[in-house]
């Protein structure tokens, strides 16, 4: 199945971090006040940021085990089980709502017409493409795709730097704390996902760096999402920015630099596409591995075909619309769908991890 | 052999999964370069006008081309709402309309006074539109002004986009493009619109295109206009003035003038909540300029005679200011962008304020301060002197 290198695990982690929060800027409309929408990301990504931590830290305490392996050990078999089926439905979910959240953008603004199956089905086929190849193939495309797409992140929105307006920034924290740490629910939660990762542990070859690697990682992507929000909230101004459905897609297809350097939403559209099928490609894969663990089969390739069509069904039956993909990501839903489980789990596999013997530690 | 299947299923998948759906072809295809809205208060529709470009027009001067008609093609149609009548043109167009490089928007003056959130509702929701196209607000219809060429362009809404490039050689009107007017109409303030009208020509050039003024928006509503100098007064107090020229008295000597060009301009809004709860507004503009001409034949080599027309340069600027704050109050709106600054300052003050913001805005006291350099006397040191 090979494996990879912390660095290309924190390229991992740094897509994962900011594919579902580019799409929606979901902390922009959660800023009831003022246009302190960055301050709540910087604040939730440092507090995700720990979290990550605690996670990559937890993790290696068992380096040969997946997060499946642990539950299993920490719980007893049928227990451990059952999370551990109940963690791979919420990577199924994660992988749904990333399907769903690119058909919807792509239905939504440039191809009304074309039916999100279609999608569905060409980024669920993407995805198990690439996830046949084994951990080591997906880790490679991160790695290949990740500088590129941050370094294309960072240049488009700072194209439209004529048009924005600093000054629509003031007043910083006018209306107190209450709105940036209400801005910062969401990019604590997305912090949360990451969970997911902890699968890739046991295939990590230097394990020493992988700590440093996946909290530079989250640090990379907060940093990342709140000078776009910046950007963003610059060029239209808060009020204006919390109405719109897309609001880095919008602003990227403003971008006119001298007439010439114009539309520039298909370059995004090909950058968001990458980080799509990154992320698909690594929950199909941490889904076939973590079912075959759980079915105690040796390879999860044959359980591909079978994920992608249920991929497929949920992306379709899941959510009816952007109103409902919207309402998923905002408190109050947000919270209690990911804190519960994506926290309490590994906290409540911490402690068990604690009271239990020590494993040997294979840094 | 199975990876050649995998290959041949991913491309099939590709070639008939992918945009099918949505293809435009150009031979179908109309690009839309301006629309204008209209309201229609007796039968409560909204009517539309695009002005498309026609894919084979001639490329001769004037309107007419080289003698094969004009250069683009207008369509009109009605509808309760503007999406209802965008879809309603293509009843008459075989061709369907592409709204991706819109260059000018155009809102008559009944439709602004109806409200412009829901004309403009259509340009944020459309997937084709950007929102840097220009927004200009016009007396009476805005359809008449896309009908026919005018001045020496072939197509009204390239004129239009070249107008509203241009405006910053006078500063006398405000141009927003529609990302502008969002802003400005989700801020507490009130917002300003560039004034667009149709005016006799020179000539055989027909009618020409005016832009100068303003459109005062209070809420969404037009409440009425600024001219010229009352935009440029918003301006300066906005920074907005990029060059113009300003006549002053030529020192000395009565009735005659000096051609002032502004070079530069930077207005800053200071609001001071007093002891009392009273809000002053104080505006400061730094401005400096260049002698463009001169009406008289005073030499200006004295650093007195300079200091006398900077001095009148400054009263020129507050007088501008003045007469802009003084149309905004008659207009109950505020239409400098004062609340903004309020609420950078005082946000939570702005809080209590913002329902009845414009009332408090009447109330204030705006004093304002001008601070203007004479830099350059241009090519020649003295006018000319005939013996």
């Amino acid at each position: 199945m090979g494996t990879i290198t912390s660095q290309q695990a924190g390229w991992l982690t740094f897509l994962v971090r900011i594919t579902v929060a580019l799409l929606l800027m979901p902390s922009l409309r959660h800023v009831t006040k003022g246009p302190d929408a960055w301050i709540g990301i910087i604040l939730g990504s440092l507090g995700g940021s720990l979290v990550v931590w605690f996670l990559a830290r937890s993790a290696l305490r068992f380096p040969h085990l997946t997060l499946i392996g642990r539950l299993k050990q920490a719980f007893g078999p049928t227990l451990g089980s059952a999370l551990g089926l109940l963690f791979l439905l919420r990577v199924l979910v994660m992988a749904a709502n990333t399907i769903r959240g690119f058909a919807s953008l792509l239905i939504g603004q440039p191809m009304p017409e074309t039916p999100g199956e279609a999608f569905f089905f060409l980024t669920a086929v993407g995805g198990w493409y690439a996830a046949r190849r084994g951990v080591e193939a997906v880790a490679r495309i991160g790695e290949l795709l990740g500088l590129p797409i941050l370094l294309l992140l960072l240049l488009l929105p700072a194209l439209g730097f004529s048009e924005m307006q600093p000054s629509a920034l003031m007043p910083v924290l006018g209306y107190g704390w209450g709105p940036p740490l209400r801005a910062a629910i969401f990019p604590f939660c997305i912090h949360l996902e990451l969970l997911v990762l902890t699968m890739l542990v046991p295939y990590v070859r230097d394990r020493a760096n992988l700590v440093r690697a996946a909290v530079s990682a989250s640090l990379a992507g907060g940093a990342l999402i709140a000078l776009i929000a910046l950007a963003i909230t610059m060029f239209y101004s808060a009020p204006s920015a919390a109405r719109l459905t897309y609001p880095l897609y919008d602003l990227i297809r403003s971008i006119n630099v001298a007439e010439v350097l114009q539309r520039l939403d298909a370059l995004f559209l090909l950058l968001w596409a990458a980080t799509v099928y990154v992320n698909l490609a690594l929950f199909f894969w941490i889904a076939s591995v973590g079912f075959a663990e759980l079915a105690g089969v040796q390879r999860p390739d044959p359980l591909l075909p079978a994920l992608t069509l249920l991929l497929v069904a949920m992306a379709t039956k899941a959510y009816e619309g952007i109103v409902e993909l919207t309402a998923l990501e905002s408190p109050p839903i947000y919270p209690w769908t990911s804190l519960p489980f994506l926290l309490g789990l590994p906290l409540l596999l911490a402690l068990v991890e604690a009271l239990r013997p020590r494993a040997a530690c294979e840094l | 052999m199975k990876r050649l299947l995998a290959l041949l299923l991913l491309l099939g998948l590709g070639l008939t999964l992918g945009g099918c759906w949505n293809r435009r072809e150009l031979e179908t295809t109309a690009i839309t370069l301006a629309l204008a809205f209209d309201w229609d208060e007796e039968r409560q529709l909204y009517l539309l006008t695009a002005q498309v470009a026609k894919p084979s027009a001639p490329t001769g001067e004037g309107g007419g081309g080289g003698g094969g008609g004009p250069s683009f093609h207008v369509y009109r149609a009605e509808g309760r709402t503007v999406m209802d009548a965008v879809r309603n043109i293509t009843k008459q167009s075989s061709r369907r309309l592409w709204y991706g490089h819109i260059q000018v928007l155009l809102v008559g003056e009944a439709a602004a006074r109806r409200g412009l959130a829901e004309p403009l509702d259509f340009t944020s929701r459309d997937g084709e539109t950007r929102l840097l196209y220009w927004a200009f607000v016009t007396r009476g219809r805005a359809g008449e002004l896309l009908q026919r060429p005018v001045g020496g362009e072939r197509i009204p809404a390239l004129a239009l986009n070249q107008l509203a490039k241009n405006r910053i050689a006078t500063s006398k009107a405000e141009s927003s493009r529609l990302v502008d007017l969002y802003r400005m109409l989700m801020s507490p303030s009130g917002a300003l619109m560039g004034l667009v009208e149709l005016v006799p020509g020179q000539g055989s050039s027909g009618n020409e295109f005016r832009l100068e003024g303003s459109g005062v928006i209070r809420g969404d509503h037009l409440v009425g206009f600024l001219d010229g100098r009352e935009s440029r007064g918003v301006l300066w107090a906005r920074s907005g003035v990029r060059s113009g020229i300003l006549l002053v008295p030529c020192p000395g000597v009565e009735d005659r003038s000096l051609g002032i060009e502004i070079i530069r301009a930077r207005g800053e809004v200071r609001p001071v909540l007093g002891s009392d709860g009273k809000l002053e507004i104080q505006v400061r503009v730094e401005s400096r300029g260049n002698l463009g001409d001169q009406d008289c034949r005073v030499s200006l080599d004295s650093k007195k005679l300079i200091r006398q027309v900077e001095d009148s340069f400054a009263r020129g600027i507050k007088e501008e200011i003045m007469a802009a704050v003084e149309r905004c109050k008659e207009l109950e709106t505020d239409c400098l962008g004062f609340a903004v600054h309020v609420e950078k300052r005082y946000p939570r003050y702005m809080e209590q304020v913002q329902e009845h913001w414009h009332e408090t805005f009447m109330q204030s006291r705006v004093t304002v301060d001008v601070s203007a350099k004479i830099r350059q006397l241009g090519g020649a040191l003295r006018p000319v002197q005939p013996r």
